[in-house]
Order: structure tokens, then sequence, then C-alpha cells
């Protein structure tokens, strides 16, 4: 399903936005304003959305600065010659940036529309099919204009996001406070929760006992906009535990795609439900078009490619699983997890959640690792936290700011709790480096 | 990830058309048209080559599909790495191998 118009999403790492805003509020020895360049990644999608993801940001040297009590800023052409440089070397786009410091949605003002659009096609010279352009910060809200080579213009991004916790969701539309009935009892969410809801997009990668619980209590808070990946049909195994699942599906096979779709629907008619019947890496750009993505999976292997392309597109990760096992004292321990992962920190590798070990073990077995136990009730524990956590990344109606999550579950006491490796898991994450988001591009040796 | 310039180099006189990224902390290195051994379908190919252990391998080479040839290979490595799918057979590799080696070795397992 191709987008109407142009559609343009443009991803900002916290720790880079926090690095823009801390640069530029420094004061120059003569520059009013400051100035900077953020490089970015950009692709097209197949339905026509255009991400830009920021890798870098880079300050304009003190020295690089024109003396000009007429504008706020001038600087000269080595600090743009060094950012086209940078474009050529990394094979990327280049946002000329600088700072409105008020809060708001700062504008243009008659200096920068007169100066701003040629640096930005200027850069388009070089940086091939790679997406430039200029961005305005405020304290709290960005202007971004991005130069369309082919059309000729500049357009907006529909949505500019920043990617920490939690995330904040820009649209280029007026705020509303969208008042229903419907969602009256949740308007703690925050007045505009209803509008981020609207437009943020979740994907949930494998629709059984714990995406089931997922894609019906997202659809039930009035998540819009859902991609549901799964390849199988309801067994007559799978009755224990998925959600809307019907006993007459199993006589036609329905495809677990088909349920999702069945049970959002109704329950939100307009939801926006896209769903892929095959493994998500045999058709990713949907998952990479998302805001969240929800693995909902059996393996270790599964979970390290999601998380993998999720670093790689900028998009917080959130795992959930459990196992069962005879315990010593003759019972069953039920060990679950929920797991967060945000790009640029704590990944699953640095919480000792994926190791080699696991990966080899799981490897040898050469795919015999399904048929664990698997029932309702655990899933739905670790399936309504991950909703929890959905919710509070788009609305932010916690107030918590924070990192990442890792939630033990044990399913025999029935507590969850913050798992012992949060504690001592590094917070930055050297396994999936910021500069490496984005469609891959390897070095020539 | 840092290997000898000396490896680097005499990977790069088998296949020319060589470059190099990392994910997950991984190194990977991409040789573009490479020949296969005798037999193969098709004779030549790209080929990914994970220079450290990965999934209980000491190494691993990638293929974009599977390589029709030699009968009885575990194509076991079917997964999404560095933005592209790949597969894979099962090939143990020593340890402590040069570049040059490994890719060698992994190759060898497709020779009849």
């Amino acid at each position: 399903m191709k987008r109407k118009k142009q559609y343009i999403k443009m991803k900002i790492p916290a720790s880079i936005r926090e690095a823009m805003l801390t640069d530029l509020r420094r004061p120059h020895a003569w520059a009013f304003e400051r100035v900077g360049f953020l490089y970015t990644k950009s692709k097209v999608l197949k339905d026509g959305t255009t991400l830009i993801l920021a890798t870098g940001y880079t300050p304009v040297d003190d020295d690089d600065y024109i003396q000009d009590n007429s504008v706020g800023a001038r600087i000269n052409t080595d600090s743009i010659r060094k950012a086209m440089q940078e474009i050529f070397d990394k094979k990327c786009g280049c946002f000329h940036v600088h700072l409105h410091n008020h809060s708001g949605k700062p504008g243009p003002s008659s200096t920068d529309l007169a100066g701003l659009p040629g640096v930005a096609k200027s850069f388009s010279n070089i940086s091939g099919s790679q997406l430039n352009g200029y961005l305005i910060l405020s304290e709290n809200s960005f202007y971004a204009q991005v130069w369309h080579t082919d059309k000729k213009t500049f357009l907006s991004p529909f949505q500019v996001s920043v990617i920490g916790y939690p995330l904040e969701l820009h649209f280029d539309e007026k705020l509303q406070e969208i008042i229903s009935g419907v969602y009256k009892r949740q308007s703690f969410l925050g007045k505009f929760s209803s509008q981020q809801l609207k437009h943020a997009r979740v994907c949930i990668v494998g629709y059984g006992g714990g995406g089931s619980h997922i894609g019906q209590q997202l659809a039930h808070v009035g998540l819009f906009n859902t991609v549901i990946y799964d390849g199988d049909k309801i067994e007559d195994s799978n009755m224990n535990r998925l959600i809307g699942g019907w006993f007459a599906d199993i006589k036609k096979a329905l495809a677990k795609t088909a349920i999702a779709k069945r049970v959002i629907k109704k329950i939100l008619p307009k939801a926006n439900t896209i769903t892929i019947d095959s493994r998500w890496q045999a058709d990713p750009e949907w998952l990479q078009g998302c805001d969240v993505v929800v693995g909902c999976v059996d393996t270790y292997a599964e979970r390290q490619q999601l998380e993998a392309e999720c670093r790689r597109y900028l998009i917080p990760y959130i795992d959930i699983g459990m196992d069962v096992f005879a315990a010593e004292d003759g019972g069953f321990e039920m060990p679950g997890q929920v797991i967060l992962t945000m790009p640029g920190t704590t990944c699953l590798h640095c919480f000792g959640f994926l190791t080699e070990e696991k990966l080899g073990k799981e490897a040898a077995l050469y795919g015999a690792v399904g048929g664990n136990p698997q029932v309702v009730w655990p899933n739905g524990v670790l399936a309504s936290t991950a909703v929890g956590i959905i919710v509070d990344l788009i609305t932010g109606w916690s107030g918590k700011q924070q990192a990442s999550i890792y939630l033990a579950y044990d399913g025999r006491s029935g507590l969850i709790e913050q798992h012992i490796r949060a504690r001592f898991a590094p917070q930055e994450c050297t396994h999936y480096p910021i500069e490496l988001a984005g469609p891959v591009s390897f070095q020539k040796i | 990830m840092k290997f000898p310039e000396t490896h680097v180099e005499e990977l790069k006189k088998v296949a020319p058309d060589l470059s190099y990224a990392e994910e997950g902390g991984l190194p990977y290195f991409l040789i573009k048209n490479l020949p296969m051994p005798d037999g193969c379908n098709p004779a030549v190919s790209d080929v990914l080559l994970c220079a450290a252990p990965r999934d209980g391998y000491e190494s691993r080479l990638f293929f974009p599909k599977i390589i029709a040839g030699k009968a009885g290979l575990n194509w076991n490595g079917n997964l999404r790495v560095l933005d592209r799918n790949w597969v894979a057979f099962s090939w143990r590799t020593a340890g402590g191998k040069t570049l040059v080696e490994m890719l060698m070795v992994h190759l060898n397992g497709l020779r009849k």
C-alpha cells in the first residue's frame, strides 16, 4: 500500500540531539548563533516512506565563523568544504543545523530562507541519492526542510522523532487534543496521546501466544497503525493461547495474520493493519518504517537478527519470551523476560541475554528448537508489560526517562522485577554504534 | 576489529573486489564476483566472510543463495545480516586461521 503523498520520517537519536543542543548553546567570541552539521543516511521504502536517519553531528569549528554583525552566524567556505568531505567519505547526507533558543516550533528567519537552501542544494551535488537539507532546533521542537533533487523543491518531514525514552514524536500538523468517549478513561496518557497513538506505527513479529495479546491490547488503547509478521496458520496446539483464535479457524487453516486483522478490526474499525504472511526477513521494509518493534519469537538467532535490524533503522526493540522446565523440587520453573533495548544504549548482547555460547548451542540443534511449553497467562503478563512500555514510549505518560529495561518474570511466584543484569550492564553499547546506523555502506579495501 | 595488514593484503590478492563492514561487533568482508569451485552453480557469486566466531562457528561464509553442486551440504545459516539476506552451509573451521585460509577452507566445502 503506497502512501499517497511524499511521507518523510526523520529520526534523531537522543544522544545526538543532546549533543547538538549542548554545542549550539555555547557562546561564540563574536557570532550570535552557532552552526553544525548533522549527518544522515536516507532510504526510500517501497510504500513511499522516505526515512532519514541521523548518524552523527559535527560542530562548525570556532575559526570557521566570519565576523558579521548583520546576521546570527556566517560560516566560511572551509566549513562547507569539510562537511562536503564528510559527505563524500561516508556516503551520507547532511543537514545544516542551528538553534532558535526558545520553546515551541521554530521557523526560519528571512536570513535563514536566503542562505540555507543554497547550502542544502550544494550538498546534493556530491551526495548522490542521499538527502540533504537544513534543520532548525528549538528547546523542544524542530523545523526541517529536505531538498528533493528530482522534484527540485524542499519538503517538510511529516514526522521528526527523537529516539530516546520516551520517544519524542513531532508531527507536521497542529497538536490536537482528540476528545473521545472511548478513551476518556485513559486521559492520563496525555492531552495529545490520541494523536500520537494515531500516527505511531508498531511492528509485531510473531503473532502467537505473546503477539496476539499485544495486537489486541494495542487496538484497545487506540494505536491505529500496526505491522504484523507471521507466516504460520493456526493449529490445534495454538488454541491454548492464541488470543482471538476460534476453534472454527483450525479447520480452515486460517493464517494467524488473518486472525490478527479480524481481532483488531472488531475493536478499532479504522485501524491500518498491515500483515505479512512470511518471516520478516522476506519483506523487511515494513519493519524498517516502524517506530517500535516487538519480537515475540522463539529463538535467540531470530532475536539477534531483529535487534540488529532495529539498531540499523534506529527503532526501539522490545523482546518478550518465556520457558517452562523441570525444577529441582519436582515442580516446574517458569521464567520469562521483557527487555527493551534502545538504539545507542544497552543491547541484548550488553545485557548478556544474547551470548555466542547460547547462539552456538542453538545453531547446533539445526533448527529443532520449537515446541517449548507455552500457556496463556504468562504470555498475557509479559505481553501486557510490553504494551505498557510501548504506550509509555509513545506518550511518555509515566514521566520516566530511562535508557533500557530488563524485567525478569518468575511464573511460580508471579513476580516481575528488574533483572539483576540491568544493574551491571554498560549504558553505552559498543556492539551497535550509532554512526553505523542506516542502510549499510561497505568500506572499500 | 583489527586484522594484520598482511592478512588483508593476502585476501585482496585472491579477492580484489573486497570491502568491509561491522555489525553487532563482528567483522564482515564482502567479496564480490568470487569464482566458485568447479561444478558449482552459479559459477561466480558474491560472498560474505564473517571472520570471527559466530553461532558456534570459528568463522562463517555466507552466500546470497544456495550454491548448487555438492550434495549433502547442510544449508542451515539462513539469516539476515548487514541489511541483506544470506545463506550458509554448516562447515567447521579451526581457529587461528588467516583471512584467506578461512575463505579457502569454506570454499573447499563446495568442492565435490
